[in-house]
């Protein structure tokens, strides 16, 4: 009967260990489960948030389309714009690539200020590095600007 | 010693062979051995019992203790989106304003029809810097179209 006893004894404590196995399993299940769960819940409640600031950034495909929109702009606005420099940088590590582009604006004071005014004041995510109006030699102005934007894919 | 006292040994008229020696022990008792050994069993049967319950007890808690979760908060800093989206906001706004005072040239193909485009300023101006400049105002004689945001 002791013998019987034991391994009744033994065969619990196996189940025992098993089932704390089963427990810690379920139990990290549980936290991915809840993880997951708030996880989508934030990505629902945020959507527009996130859209709009997407929104604010330049995508890489759109940069030949979004570069010829201002030169439009510009020869709509009867200025005669050049881009000098249009270079796409890689980004380091976590840093976005980033989209180098100089424009040189030559046309009638007012235009050239307000043109340059309209590209700094672009609600992209950028940075301004370069922005000077001078008068050229042949009486009209011109303004020289470069810009920085941000590039997601 | 005493054992041997206890034999009572007689003598009858019988032959030797039949002579045997009869034992009247006071020691043999079947009805206290049973109550000795239901007693053991019992003993046994009650720390069997008490260290089922002393188990039961010690490994119940796997059944009943809960488990929480480990904390799953995603990090998500909300006031640095609200801050970025309000700055947004504002620079769009002041894209809009300054969209609204540019002046647009009228381009008329009557050829004695003059267009409104300003006088150039003969001052020189020249700016330098990296922060974005106030919008210039003037007078808008056209809508102007806006650039692709």
């Amino acid at each position: 009967m002791c013998v019987v006893y034991g391994l009744s004894l033994l065969y619990i404590h196996n189940l025992t260990n098993e089932l704390i196995a089963l427990r810690d399993e379920k139990a990290e299940q549980t936290t991915k489960e809840n993880a997951y769960q708030s996880l989508i819940t934030l990505l629902d409640d945020t959507a527009d948030e996130r859209d709009t600031l997407a929104s604010r950034f330049l995508l890489v495909d759109e940069t030949a389309l979004f570069v010829s929109a201002i030169e439009q702009d510009a020869q709509a606005r009867g200025l005669l714009l050049t881009t000098t420099n249009l270079v796409r940088t890689e980004g380091e590590e976590e840093e976005l690539d980033t989209l180098l582009v100089s424009f040189q604006v030559t046309g009638s004071a007012p235009m050239v200020k307000q043109f340059s005014t309209l590209l700094t004041y672009l609600p992209y995510h950028k940075r301004v590095s370069e922005l000077r109006i001078y008068e050229s030699v042949s009486e009209a102005w011109q303004g020289d600007i470069t810009l920085h934007f941000s590039l997601i894919p | 010693m005493n054992f041997l006292h206890t034999l009572h040994i007689s003598k009858t008229n019988t032959s030797d062979s039949d002579q045997l020696p009869s034992f009247k022990s006071d020691t043999l008792h079947p009805g206290r051995e049973w109550v000795l050994g239901l007693a053991v069993a019992a003993l046994v049967l009650v720390g069997v019992g008490i260290f089922s319950a002393y188990t039961f007890n010690t490994s119940n808690t796997v059944f009943y203790v809960p488990t929480e979760p480990a904390d799953t908060v995603v990090p998500y800093r909300a006031s640095l989106i609200k801050t970025a989206l309000e700055e947004y906001q504002d620079l769009e706004d002041q894209y809009n304003a300054a969209l609204q005072n540019t002046v647009m040239p009228v381009i008329i193909s009557d050829t004695s029809a003059t267009t409104t485009e300003p006088n150039i300023s003969t001052t020189t101006d020249s700016i330098t810097s990296s922060e974005t400049p106030d919008p210039v105002p003037s007078d808008a004689t056209a809508e102007p179209p806006s650039l692709a945001i």
